[in-house]
């Protein structure tokens, strides 16, 4: 079994409460089973041979948003959402997969898409009308993400950018298909075969750099294609869009015509800020954007809050995961934002479909869309 | 039809039209983990293998009136119910050793009002100590309240386990810091006590409660003093050649009448051991650190006189540096790997005594365990300090005990009963701020002798049915 491998980190916290206060879901539901220490304690029995994966076990281990806060709290090195993705992958080989999660697979498989919503006219249309052609060679590779596929609005700003800039860039030619969410789920053939093929058709791009707004995917980029075998060019040079616009500002390349007059605070994304410590590029583009008055959240950067969208969560348990998006929304109306900002298209679905729920006057963009506005 | 699951099912039924479906679950995976807290026997048989008492249901009441008709239930059917906080008691209180309900109050986590007036706050008591020092932090305020357990324990788990935390010298035990509270009664009625704690209008109802371990009825809200956060927080430490001479520092410190918030003094094993190891300060002898707060002058004042008397007593200035080290990794004593742990056995015998005993208690202890029991060692440090005494946090620790579940209990046990009974020989108290649970309540009688009753009429006329948290504190079940 896979969590053989973390038997440290199951010892560990099987029966320490010390991360309590900073968890994810466990602060959402109060159950004892949904804390790290209860994720552990269960992982042990399984350990111990006192009982095998069964529905209710399983139901808990993918009640994880695997946001690394409680890892991030942590004095010591013991790595809960690794475990829980190792659990997870074991879940996976014994067959025991709850349907909520073999949906998500179903839908990739079938539609190259987890949300299984991938409207073909609506993005062709998009495509044709900001792009002339695609699949060309150029500079810049733009890998589009599954989560923004299903969110036209975020990839036809992104694209926008590149246009007004006047960048050379492509996009690839078929769909771009996530590994992260798979990997999360515990698909690691299915993610590891993906990630081979993706990383075929970005090597022959031949770019010199892949620019993504997905962050997810950018952690899949930097961490999963790694570990899963599949091996990216090493001179293709790899970014988020918030470091790559920042980047442009620092050259003088971009530069902003209109005021947006907001108060705007940023939502880290667990995937770009905890595990990756990009924390300040997407801070520096918002504070460029004249007229902003920038308020940072109180929970930010390797502490911010999760909104409940990684790990799958989205997917698997959406009222726990509404319910931390609520939490971005609170922490943003108790500062005093008018808009929240963030730089993941799952995380701008996740908390922008919270604020419908709660009829705030607070309105939640992917970083891309508040860029173009003010061209 | 089964029987058992007939009313099994039905009492799931009642509970869920009082909760709704998605604050009651009676999985078996949650059951588990429900089955341990802090205290080592029920770690020591998960490890093992086995299994611990686990409770029937597991509801999440989101309102007062949600608690008082779930324990009504309760006395219909006859059946235990157990509150349960953070999990983070160390003496088995929220086990649910006859099954039954557990009430988990974490969603009872509201702060309901700061009065910045009369500097007191009223919260819902479930929330998480840290939350709450959180937000009245935002505010400008602090409650005082620092134990090791803030990221997990609750306000309302403290109130029940007369809990401390480490500037209690200053702030107090929570039992100090109470102004009013809620009470769910094991008959369901809902009371508050008192407006204020200082009246003349009979008993004081807090403290009948306050310690109670959810035998005597649930808090479900609470009002405590807060203050504004200090100008000037310092901490200073002292290293002394023996436990005697920074023991008397530490005394002199308090019979001064100077008003540390803290005073930690730690034996040689603690300072060579744990001092090293979590504070990388790697000194011979023993390790305190005191520290002031409040107005600078205040603190310049007091500070200057406690570093007068450690140097008269022989202790060599670490200075600030050394002080504030502590203070900033205060909690990491707490994570693993640096707490004791399974497969080591261990236990807190935190005690209570006046000056003139204290330090007899612990060498009684030390000697005693050790002579007793070859495989163990006894460690210590004093922390809260009081006018008329101390708390010495005793620990014993085995570092491989039996692997048999059986024979693991039985030194455990055979331990606990040493060391209490020498506590008790000498003038200590049973325990001073983790409570009584399961782990010592068979020490109660011994402690109170005759005066245990009026706690056993207490609890038997205001829990006829005998259904809140049995078998804990003392009482039987
Ligand atoms: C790492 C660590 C460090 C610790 N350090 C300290 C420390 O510095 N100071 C300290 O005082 N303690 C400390 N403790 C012990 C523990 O945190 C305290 O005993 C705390 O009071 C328990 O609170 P809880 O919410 O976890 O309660 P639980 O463990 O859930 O319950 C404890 C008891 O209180 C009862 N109870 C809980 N809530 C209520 C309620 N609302 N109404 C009535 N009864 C209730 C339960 O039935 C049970 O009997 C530590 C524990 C750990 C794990
Ligand atoms: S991650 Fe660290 S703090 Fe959390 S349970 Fe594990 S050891 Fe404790
Ligand atoms: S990864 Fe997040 S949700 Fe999962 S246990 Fe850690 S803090 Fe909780």
């Amino acid at each position: 079994m896979l969590i053989e491998k973390y038997r440290k980190t199951i010892e560990a916290c099987r029966f320490c409460p010390m991360c309590k206060v900073v968890c994810t879901v466990g602060n959402i539901t109060k159950n004892e089973a949904n804390y790290p220490r209860g994720k552990a304690l269960i992982l042990f029995t399984i350990l111990k041979k006192m009982r095998e994966f069964d529905e209710d076990i399983v139901e808990r281990i993918y009640q994880c948003a695997i946001c690394g806060l409680c890892k991030d709290w942590c004095i010591s090195d013991y790595d809960i959402p690794e475990l829980i993705m190792a659990a997870r992958a074991d879940i996976v080989n014994s067959g025991k997969i709850p349907s909520r999660v073999l949906k998500i697979y179903e839908n990739i498989r079938k539609t190259e898409n987890p949300y299984a919503m991938v409207n073909d006219e609506k993005i062709s249309a998009v495509l044709d009308k900001e792009i002339r052609e695609t699949g060309k060679r150029a500079k810049i590779l733009y890998f589009i993400g599954d989560t923004a596929f299903s969110h036209p609005e975020i990839f036809e700003a992104t694209i926008k950018i590149f246009n007004y800039t006047g960048i050379d860039f492509t996009i690839l030619p078929k769909k771009n298909r996530g590994v992260e969410l798979l990997y999360q789920l515990g698909f690691r053939k299915e993610a590891k075969r993906l990630a081979k093929e993706n990383a075929e058709v970005i090597n022959e791009a031949d770019a010199e750099v892949l620019v993504t707004s997905d962050a997810d995917e950018y952690l899949a980029f930097k961490r999963e294609y790694p570990r899963l075998g599949a091996s990216l060019n090493p001179d293709i040079k790899i970014m988020h869009i918030t470091e790559y616009i920042n980047l442009l500002l620092q050259k003088n390349k971009l530069s902003f015509s209109r005021k947006i007059n907001k108060s705007v605070t940023y939502h880290d994304p667990s995937s770009l800020g905890r595990y990756l410590g990009i924390h300040e590029p997407p801070r520096e583009v918002i504070k460029a954007i004249p007229g902003i008055e920038f308020k940072g959240m109180k929970w930010n950067r390797s502490r911010a809050r999760s909104c409940g969208a990684s790990g799958g969560l989205l997917f698997t348990n959406p009222e726990i995961a509404a319910k931390a998006a609520e939490n971005i929304i609170d922490e943003a109306t108790e500062i005093g934002a008018e808009i929240v900002v963030t730089a993941s298209p799952l995380c701008r679905q996740s908390v922008g479909d919270c604020k419908k729920l709660r009829n705030s006057s607070i309105e939640v963009y992917d970083i891309a869309e508040l860029i173009v506005k003010a061209f | 039809m089964d029987k058992k699951n007939h009313q099994h099912e039905t009492i799931y039924r009642e509970l869920e039209n009082i909760v709704g479906s998605q604050d009651i679950t009676d999985k078996k995976v949650d059951k588990i983990v429900y089955s341990v807290d802090y205290f080592w026997i029920p770690e020591m048989l998960i490890d093992r293998g086995c299994n611990p008492p686990m409770a029937d249901y597991i509801v999440y009441p989101e309102t007062t009136e949600e608690v008082s008709r779930i324990i009504q239930l309760a006395n219909t059917y006859k059946i235990p119910v157990t509150a349960w906080g953070g999990g983070s008691g160390s003496q088995g209180g929220a086990l649910p050793i006859d099954g039954g309900i557990i009430i988990d109050i974490k969603k009872l986590d509201k702060i309901l009002k700061t009065d910045e007036k009369s500097l007191i706050v009223n919260t819902q008591s479930g929330i998480i100590a840290q939350n709450l020092e959180w937000k009245l932090n935002e505010r400008g305020y602090t409650m005082g309240h620092f134990p090791a357990s803030i990221f997990c324990a609750t306000i309302g788990g403290f109130l029940a386990h007369r809990g401390s935390g480490v500037l209690s010298t200053k702030y107090g035990k929570i039992e100090d810091m109470i102004i009013e509270m809620e009470v769910v009664l094991p008959t369901g009625e809902i009371i508050r006590t008192a407006p204020v704690p200082r009246h003349a209008a009979g008993p004081d109802l807090n403290q009948l409660f306050i310690g109670s371990e959810g035998t005597l009825g649930i808090i479900t809200k609470a009002t405590f003093k807060i203050h504004p956060i200090p100008e000037e927080r310092r901490f200073r430490a002292f290293i002394f050649k023996n436990l005697h001479s920074g023991y008397e520092a530490g005394r002199k410190i308090m019979t001064s009448r100077l008003r540390p918030c803290t005073i930690r003094l730690y034996d040689e094993v603690e300072t060579k051991r744990l001092v090293k190891r979590v504070l990388g300060i790697d000194r011979e002898g023993v390790y305190m650190v005191f520290g002031f707060d409040g107005d600078k002058q205040m603190v310049d004042l007091e500070e200057r006189t406690a570093i007068k008397i450690c140097q008269n007593g022989g202790g060599e200035d670490l200075g600030r540096k050394g002080g504030e080290h502590w203070w900033e990794h205060k909690y990491d004593f707490f994570f693993p790997p640096y707490m004791f742990w399974i497969p080591q056995m261990y236990g807190t015998m935190d005690t209570v005594a006046t000056y003139d005993k204290m330090e007899k208690i612990f060498e009684e202890l030390k000697k005693v365990i050790e002579k007793t029991y070859p495989q163990a060692y006894v460690i210590a440090h004093f922390s809260h300090w009081y006018e008329w005494g101390c708390m010495g946090y005793v620990r014993f620790i085995v570092d491989g005990p039996p692997q048999h579940p059986q024979e693991a209990r039985k030194l455990h046990d055979g331990i606990w009963d040493t060391g209490i009974n020498t506590i008790l020989a000498n003038g200590g108290m049973v325990n001073e701020h983790h409570g009584i649970g399961i782990k010592l309540a068979r020490f109660m009688k011994k402690q109170y002798g005759p005066a245990f009753t009026v706690m056993e009429k207490i609890k038997q006329a205001l829990d006829p049915n005998n259904i809140m948290n049995p078998k804990k504190l003392g009482f039987g079940g």
